[in-house]
């Protein structure tokens, strides 16, 4: 069985023979296909962490101390990585609520396969747009001056922060999209995300800040996820490893922030997804 | 009518093309305040922003003895932006509003009848300018309650609702073109990055004296800078006529410009359909 949408993408839906990891494969396609075909939605998820790289490090350059190696750009690139991260999944919920409101989305609950597997295509072109964005912006960062003291363990432990925060919020984006079905939904999975990433360390360390941030960052889940995302990039100032490097105990807050957010963000849209399907 | 009285009959609907102008402004506020979902962005992100922005960057800039000088805290540098940033985010909805009219067809119902083509754009621009003036007063006023100072007294306050106006005017009146051209509300809506990229390319969110190489000379040209630093000056030294007239010519001449581009589109659009 297989169904083709207004924009002309083809998903084969399964037959009896096809596995849940070949509905994935094809779902990702498909995604890949639909951002050749219309990249205008794609490209914000792509400029904006690049430009808040760039007008960030550029306006506090001069407190380079105050983010732990006089290097404001090194503070900065790992977060504006997780907040394109984060929208790369997010656009994964938006696409989802187009499929819906052109009854896309019904094709694939007619087709006979695991609703489970939905959730996975969605989440797989999550991660695919991640890869694509978590690169670009750090190619850009490493050219405008960027180093990574930490080596390959540095840039891996971005890469699995920013690899679980685009499907954190791809999540979170299908969990409301499943219970709204309409793409009206968009505003409300922006500020979600919006107010998770800058009611943490984003922009400035705790101990910089001032007031009722610094309460609100110290518990926000997302702060010990950007540690983890800049253990490579900046010393720790919580518990600083001997030596530069990554140290384990810059990595299992944030490990267990992912591992938490995603397991209550998961629940949250398999509910919202079981809600389509009684 | 001969060429000559052509003068004339124009002269005699000038007070009708005011009435018109001043309905269509009616018509753009009511439509606004009829949809109160579509104004809290406007008013909830430079808010939050506000919020968010004072509590990180208070410490660091306050070590700064060249911001210190001027400013009592990173709350009272940010109350012009925030007044802008809410003008900025609601007078898309201006442009927003023109393409829906365009979409539902009430655009063409409007040229059908005998309106003037002038008020179609001027009653657009003026529910913005409104709403403006509403939002200066709005931030003023809360941002005052949480201890941000104006200095330059019920002077400067006056000058930052007359500014928001017109830059609700000038950015509205982009933002009117881009719906008369594009005709969907989509396109208006996907021009919104370019206000955040005006917005952080200026001194809006941090001082323009602590900014180092190439931002600060694009944040020198921009005119959001001149616009803010001179604000920023009437609130926080006291008042200065001279301050004031940056500010507001500043505004007004992104006013005109816009106008005059707006109604070029509006030509063209007209040209094209009739």
């Amino acid at each position: 069985m297989t169904a083709v949408d207004d924009a002309g993408g083809r998903v084969d839906l399964g037959t009896a023979r096809t596995g849940s990891m070949a509905i994935v494969r094809m779902m990702v396609g498909r995604n890949v296909r639909g951002i050749r075909r219309q990249p205008a939605t794609f490209i914000p998820t792509l400029v904006m962490p690049i430009f808040f790289v760039i007008t960030f490090s550029g306006a506090f350059g001069f407190a380079g101390r105050v983010f732990g190696n006089g290097n404001a750009l090194s503070w900065y690139a790992p977060m504006a990585i997780i907040q394109g991260a984060a929208f790369a999944g997010v656009t994964i919920g938006f696409s989802t609520a187009r499929d819906f409101e052109t009854g896309f989305f019904d094709r694939f609950l007619l087709a006979p396969m695991s609703r489970l597997t939905l959730i996975g295509g969605a989440l797989g072109a999550a991660v695919l747009r991640s890869v694509f964005t978590t690169t670009a912006v750090l190619v850009v960062a490493t050219i405008g001056g960027v180093a990574v003291p930490g080596g390959a363990l540095g840039v891996l432990s971005l890469y699995l922060a920013a690899l679980g925060v685009s499907i954190a919020a791809a999540l979170w984006g299908l969990g409301l999209v499943y219970r709204v079905q309409s793409t009206n939904v968009g505003p409300i999975i922006q500020v979600g995300i919006f107010v998770s990433i800058f009611l943490s360390t984003a922009q400035v360390p705790i101990a910089a800040m001032s007031g009722w941030l610094a309460s609100v960052a110290r518990v926000n889940p997302m702060t010990n996820i950007l540690r983890m995302a800049r253990a490579g990039f900046v010393p720790d100032q919580i518990a600083p490893p001997a030596g530069f490097g990554v140290g384990w105990s810059e990595m299992w807050p944030g490990l267990v922030a992912l591992a938490g957010t995603i397991v209550v963000l998961g629940l949250f849209a398999i509910r919202g997804m079981r809600r389509l399907t009684p | 009518m001969t060429a000559a009285s052509v003068p004339a009959a124009q002269a005699a609907n000038r007070p009708q093309a005011l009435r018109q102008s001043l309905q269509l402004s009616r018509r753009a506020v009511s439509s606004m305040l009829r949809q109160p979902q579509v104004l809290v962005p406007s008013l909830f992100f430079p808010l939050f922003f506000c919020a968010l922005n004072a509590a990180a960057f208070d410490r660091i800039t306050g070590a700064e003895p060249e911001f210190a000088a001027q400013f009592d805290s990173f709350l009272d540098f940010l109350l012009p932006a925030t007044v802008l940033q809410g003008v900025l985010f609601g007078s898309t909805q201006a442009g927003t509003e023109m393409a829906n009219d365009i979409e539902i067809g009430f655009f063409d119902r409007l040229l059908a009848s005998p309106v003037s083509r002038t008020s179609i754009l001027v009653g657009r621009l003026a529910g913005g300018a409104l709403l403006g003036a509403a939002q200066a007063l709005f931030f003023t006023g809360i941002l005052t309650l949480f201890g941000a100072s104006v200095k330059g007294g019920v002077g400067a306050v006056a000058v930052l609702v007359v500014v928001s106006s017109l830059l609700a005017v000038g950015i509205g009146g982009f933002g009117v073109t881009l719906g008369i051209r594009t005709g969907s509300a989509e396109a208006v809506q996907g021009a919104f990055p370019l206000i955040f990229v005006l917005m952080f390319t200026s001194s809006a969110f941090f001082p323009r004296d602590l900014m180092s190489g190439w931002y600060r000379a694009v944040a020198t040209y921009n005119p959001i800078s001149w616009i803010l630093d001179s604000l920023r000056d009437l609130q926080t030294l006291g008042w200065s006529a001279e301050d004031a007239l940056v500010a507001i010519v500043t505004a007004a001449g992104l006013a005109v410009l816009s106008i005059v581009v707006a109604l070029g589109a509006l030509r063209r659009r007209l040209r094209t359909t009739t």
